[in-house]
């Protein structure tokens, strides 16, 4: 088991005695659920920070997957519920264009 | 003409439910070992695994182990992708890349590849006459509600739907 280490933060009683409660709903003790909320907090941070990195260009979506270690399908869902672009946009249509017409060319010599 | 999909582009055209379509219209869709490995995961793909083992099955898809190693920034299946496309264009035969991203497609194009978006694959699928005008839009619709479209991007492709018909109609 990796090394672990103890941090300490202020909550208001109200949340904490909520915390407690779903712990105690959850069958937890309440250190393993903030645990758990901190955890799933932050793999939900880096993943939403790599989604943004993705529309800029400056990483690919497998790169993202690799990285939060979750399914390509699950990072492109994110994105989506972000309302994020990730996929392609204009910048590479010209390219594609002329492939389409070759393709068109090609298929037209050989019918 | 060979199409080699990337892991993105795949799952999308299977959410669209497009696999067989653009294997009747393109021919066998290739795929290396890390994208194959994502696709098949039961426990990434619980819904979609299955039917990839289908298509394999029926050689709609097709599995192949990467020949070359391309260093690259992006992930690994997108650059084993790459990597294969590249072999083939180096040795003169046909190859086109199909991938959703935006930095993969960028280094398709670096790298001196051929390369498509799903998008574009269904623009060429209207302009063959493999599915109509009024598909396209509904495919698009879907599409954008799983991968967000670019609106600037798709504009611009209904508009060389449109250019292209009429030099055909001018012919």
């Amino acid at each position: 088991m990796s090394d672990t280490s103890t941090i300490s933060t202020r909550l208001d009683e109200d949340v904490l005695k909520d915390i407690e409660k779903l712990a105690a709903e959850m069958n937890l003790d309440r250190s393993a659920l903030i645990r758990k909320f901190i955890l799933d907090g932050y793999q939900r941070a880096v993943l939403q920070r790599d989604i943004l990195l993705v529309h800029r260009g400056e990483l690919s979506i497998e790169q993202v997957a690799e990285r939060t270690r979750l399914p390509i399908g699950r990072v492109i869902e994110a994105a989506r519920e972000m309302d994020v672009e990730i996929g392609s946009d204009a910048s590479t249509l010209e390219h594609e264009k002329r492939v389409l017409e070759e393709m068109l060319e090609k298929k037209k010599r050989t019918s | 003409m060979k199409l080699k999909f990337d892991a993105c582009s795949l799952i999308l055209s299977q959410k669209l439910g497009m696999i067989p379509r653009l294997h009747d219209t393109f021919g066998t869709i290739i795929i290396t070992t890390t994208v194959h490995n994502e696709i098949m995961d039961q426990k990434k793909n619980p819904g979609s695994a299955k039917s990839f083992k289908g298509f394999l099955a029926q050689g709609i898809i097709k599995n192949i182990v990467p020949r070359g190693i391309l260093i690259s920034t992006l992930g690994q299946g997108e650059a084993e992708t790459l990597a294969e496309a590249k072999i083939e264009v180096d040795s003169k035969e046909e190859a086109i890349c199909v991938t959703d991203d935006k930095k993969a497609k960028k280094e398709a194009i670096r790298l001196g590849l051929d390369v498509l978006g799903l998008d574009s694959l269904l623009v060429e699928m209207v302009l063959l006459g493999k599915i109509t005008e009024d598909e396209f839009d509904d495919l698009l619709t879907a599409l954008d509600k799983i991968h967000k479209l670019d609106l600037v991007r798709i504009t611009e492709l209904r508009r060389f739907i449109r250019r292209v018909k009429k030099l055909k109609e001018g012919e």
